[in-house]
């Protein structure tokens, strides 16, 4: 189309297009605000780098997107060009063409209100009231100031039917505004080539034009920003309907949240907007994004402050309501390491401030952004119990970590504080300086420490006595733990260091040797200890420098000697055979077993026994068991079955497949198996189908029928393993002879008994209650002398068991404690006994 | 990835004590635990007193029934 056909389509528009040097000649003081701009452009747009040069584009850009948000355009497309110019497009309602009264009085001459946005400065839009609620943009400069520092440039409209333009050189209008056509679209493009003189360079980044044109889509959510470079093809479209969530959610990409939910809130009030959204992280830092009217406040400001205040004070009240904190005070900085936060906010006349002007100063946006979220938090972790407490939790985690390097730091300056050899006051330290012989003891109690200091080989023994302290625990639960001196006593003798400072090259000792009682304390303050290194001093174990000494259980003194023995196995076992000595059995049946049968009699006993106990652990005693025994080969049952509803018992595997096979004929269809290695409990399980089959094998009974097998080849049976109603009978069921002495026994299992306590006669044996129990010659001679002790070397498979007990005993769950405890149950008993 | 990892290793992931995130022992130079942080806080609990074991008879639940006495 020619401009002729303009004319004479719309009159109106010939009145605009005079001739070219007729207007310029208009005002004089529009031309020294051009030249104003062109000498002074870092007032305007801040600096004349890279930075300055972008913002060209964000001014044009926030026109779009105010027109966007007032509800005119859906649609923002950011081009740049071959030739590094830039068009910005937007389906909005396009600037007026028609004339402005006052410019053109003012000019005297018909200057039309789009000529007037792109070459007078303040002048527009956004300072007439009512058309624009807020708006972006820096400080309204707007679009005239993009015009004043380009090389050339040009604007399309579309309105009104018609498709209008004006071109102009440094900011200059190379002639009026004039109609080039008809469209029924509707829209502002701009096109702009920053000047080489102004600008240090005129090249644009695409990475930088992405990062904010992505930024803007997420701000304003509903907006779609289509972006290419037609330098190189590359392209991206921004459109997000959850807005700043999926900002969020953008920036915590690649860390892990550690809640599902981005907590999200908007609303106006006293006419700011505001809408915030966040969520927490694993990470250590706070990621936040803060934006006034669309422009990045990257110095915070009040928008922000508000908000940290608010966050700091719900998140410490619901703590504080739930009984979260013990004793630890979590700040306002500890609540925010993780944090990912997008707060923008919407102010009428914003003020910014700080070094960069990039910090909102409005007072007011402060008590509004802090009263709505304080308002809203409440409610919602109040609403969201699960990740009010996982936020809670997090912030509790960054309080102890601060609070633990404190701790560190200052472990470390006592340390040097103490000069000199810098050694625990209750450390008795060995005489040799040579590491690779030295040992250090650490003995539960002080008594015991005693008992060591004196019966330790001093040349290469280091002694350091440790005690459990008792600890109110919360619950009403008291608890034994190391005491701060204690572990701060081990970290200085031991000198390897802890956590990341560890060097085991210098360590002070070679062997360190864990010395505990015998009994549940002191195998709490062994996992104690296991568990410390294990956690702390990591490398000492890796490499085998930890050990855990095992002093005898029992002294023994006969007339001729006094020596010990460790195990309660072993004790049993070496009563049995001096019992053994010249005892005979008499079952009252005629019989009498003696000798190698006798022997032969009591192992078999001694091993049924072990495994009749295993069976009452399951709460079935041997009497109920018998009942169910197979008459035909006398065994008893060792798989017990549950098909459905309904129970079964069976001895022998053969016997159960059998069983099952014929049920699955007779069904057709086969058993569900559910659990092979399940406890009884679980029959209790609800909605059980008839086909459900669950199988419990008791091991411990395998053993009873083999050795009911080898006693019934001596002569005797279940019957005679268990009590008998003897009521009114003058002699005791079976008896134990020894020369003259003879010792009534109830059943089989009381003759085991009867022949370890003969076993005992003329020894005097002692239990062993703690290690203070025995004197400094008895500990070095069982338990210190490298020549007769017995030292096992700690593992990492044991210290990792230690640890995971250590994390079942301590954790508040009961549940899981009961199960533990009543596994390792036999275990605990052994040592308590 | 983990399992791929694992694969190659031969190692299990392991939880850390203090914030049971899981993580292959495989280059970690502040085993047992996932981070320097968490190996502090750890250090904290130990010389504040934090870590304790319920002293015996403390129990809050009956111990198991002890079938041994009855028999």
């Amino acid at each position: 189309m020619t401009e002729n056909e303009n004319q004479d389509e719309n009159p109106q528009e010939i009145n605009l297009n005079k001739g070219k040097a007729d207007y310029q000649s208009g005002d004089l003081q529009h031309l020294s605000d051009l030249e104003h701009v062109r000498e002074r452009p870092g007032m305007y747009i801040g600096d004349t780098t890279a930075r300055g040069l972008h913002h060209l584009v964000y001014e044009v850009v926030d026109n779009s997107i105010d027109e966007a948000m007032a509800g005119y355009a859906s649609r923002v497309k950011v081009i740049i060009n071959n030739d590094n110019s830039v068009t910005v497009e937007d389906d909005g309602r396009g600037i007026p063409i028609d004339r402005h009264d006052q410019l053109s009085e003012e000019m005297d001459r018909e200057v039309s209100t789009l000529e007037g946005v792109m070459t007078v400065l303040k002048f527009g839009g956004k300072f007439e009231k009512g058309a624009y609620q807020t708006s972006g943009g820096l400080h309204g400069v707007g679009v005239t100031v993009v015009n004043f520092l380009s090389e050339w440039s040009e604007v399309e409209v579309s309105r009104e039917g018609g498709v209008y333009q004006q071109e102009y050189e440094r900011g200059v209008p190379t002639g009026p505004v004039s109609r080039i056509g008809s469209s029924d679209r509707v829209g502002t493009k701009t096109t702009f080539k920053p000047d080489g003189k102004i600008f240090q360079t005129t090249k644009f980044d695409y990475g930088i034009l992405h990062k904010r044109l992505q930024e803007l889509a997420f701000l304003n959510s509903g907006v779609r920003i289509v972006f290419k470079d037609e330098r190189n093809g590359e392209g991206d479209e921004f459109f997000y309907e959850r807005g700043i969530i999926e900002f969020v959610e953008h920036l915590n990409r690649s860390s892990d949240a550690i809640h599902k939910e981005v907590i999200y809130c908007q609303g106006e009030q006293d006419g700011i907007g505001y809408d915030l959204a966040l969520q927490y992280s694993t990470d250590l830092t706070e990621n936040i994004r803060t934006y006034a009217n669309n422009i990045h406040t990257h110095e915070g400001g009040t928008h922000l402050s508000g908000f940290r205040s608010a966050l700091t004070r719900c998140l410490n009240s619901y703590g504080k309501q739930n009984n979260m904190f013990k004793n630890i005070s979590v700040t306002g900085e500890d609540f925010r390491e993780g944090l990912t936060l997008v707060i923008s906010v919407r102010v009428p006349h914003p003020q910014f401030e700080g070094q960069t002007k990039t910090k909102l100063g409005n007072s007011e946006v402060e008590s509004i952004v802090q009263s709505v979220t304080n308002e809203f938090l409440t409610k919602y972790l109040e609403e969201n119990p699960g990740t009010a407490k996982i936020i809670v939790r997090k912030g509790i985690q960054a309080a102890e970590a601060r609070e633990a390097a404190k701790k560190a730091r200052e472990l470390v300056r006592r340390k040097s504080a103490l000069g000199g050899s810098g050694l625990p006051g209750k450390l008795r330290d060995c005489l040799s300086n040579e590491m690779e012989r030295c040992e250090l003891y650490l003995v539960e109690g002080d008594s015991a420490g005693g008992s060591a200091e004196g019966g330790r080989l001093r040349d290469f023994q280091a002694i350091l006595p440790l005690r459990g302290k008792i600890i109110n625990a919360y619950k009403a639960r008291e608890d034994k733990v190391l005491a701060n001196e204690e572990v701060q006593s081990m970290i200085n003798a031991i000198r390897c260091g802890v956590g990341a400072d560890q060097d085991l090259s210098k360590r002070r000792y070679n062997k360190i040797i864990i010395m505990t009682d015998a009994d549940v304390d002191g195998s709490h303050i062994r996992t104690l200890l296991l568990c410390f290194f294990y956690r702390q001093m990591y490398h000492l174990i890796a490499s085998g420098h930890v050990y855990v000494a095992q002093p005898p259980l029992f002294r023994v003194k006969s007339k001729k000697e006094t020596y010990y023995v460790q195990t309660e196995e072993e004790m049993k076992n070496q009563l049995l055979q001096r019992g053994l000595g010249d005892s005979v059995f008499d079952p009252r049946d005629g019989r009498l077993v003696e000798g190698e049968a006798m022997a032969t009699l009591c192992r078999t006993l001694a091993v049924i026994e072990e495994a009749i106990l295993a069976l009452e652990r399951r709460g079935i005693s041997l009497r109920a068991h018998s009942e169910r025994m197979n008459f035909e080969t006398g065994r008893l049952p060792v798989y017990h079955v549950f098909l459905g509803r309904d129970e079964h018992w069976f001895s022998q595997r053969s016997e159960m497949d059998v069983f099952l096979k014929a049920h699955e004929e007779e069904t057709g269809e086969s058993a569900q198996v559910k659990s092979s290695e399940g406890d009884e409990s679980s029959e209790e399980n609800e909605g059980i189908s008839a086909s459900q089959l669950l199988i419990t094998e008791f091991h411990e009974v395998k053993t009873i029928n083999t050795c009911l097998q080898d006693l019934q080849e001596m002569g005797f049976n279940i019957e005679d393993l268990m009590p008998q109603d003897r009521t009114g009978m003058d002699e005791s069921r079976f008896a134990l002879r020894r020369g003259e002495n003879e010792i009534g026994i109830d059943d089989l299992r009381g003759l085991l008994a009867a022949v370890r306590s003969a076993g005992e006669k003329g020894l005097s044996v002692t239990r062993f209650k703690g290690l203070g129990e025995m004197n400094a010659e008895e500990l070095r001679e069982t338990t210190l002398d490298p020549a007769n002790r017995t030292l096992f070397k700690v593992t990492m498979a044991d210290a990792g068991a230690a640890d995971e007990m250590f994390r079942v005993l301590m954790g508040d769950k009961v549940e899981p404690r009961r199960e533990f405890i009543e596994k390792h149950a036999l275990e605990v008993k052994n040592l308590d006994v | 990835m983990i399992a791929d990892k694992n694969l190659k290793s031969g190692l299990l992931p392991i939880t850390c004590p203090v914030c049971s995130k899981k993580f292959l022992p495989s280059d970690h130079t502040t085993m047992p635990f996932c981070s320097d942080r968490c190996q502090k806080i750890d250090l904290g609990r130990w010389l504040d007193e934090g870590y304790g074991l319920p002293v015996e008879g403390q129990e809050d639940f009956e111990g198991p029934s002890d079938a041994r006495e009855e028999a």
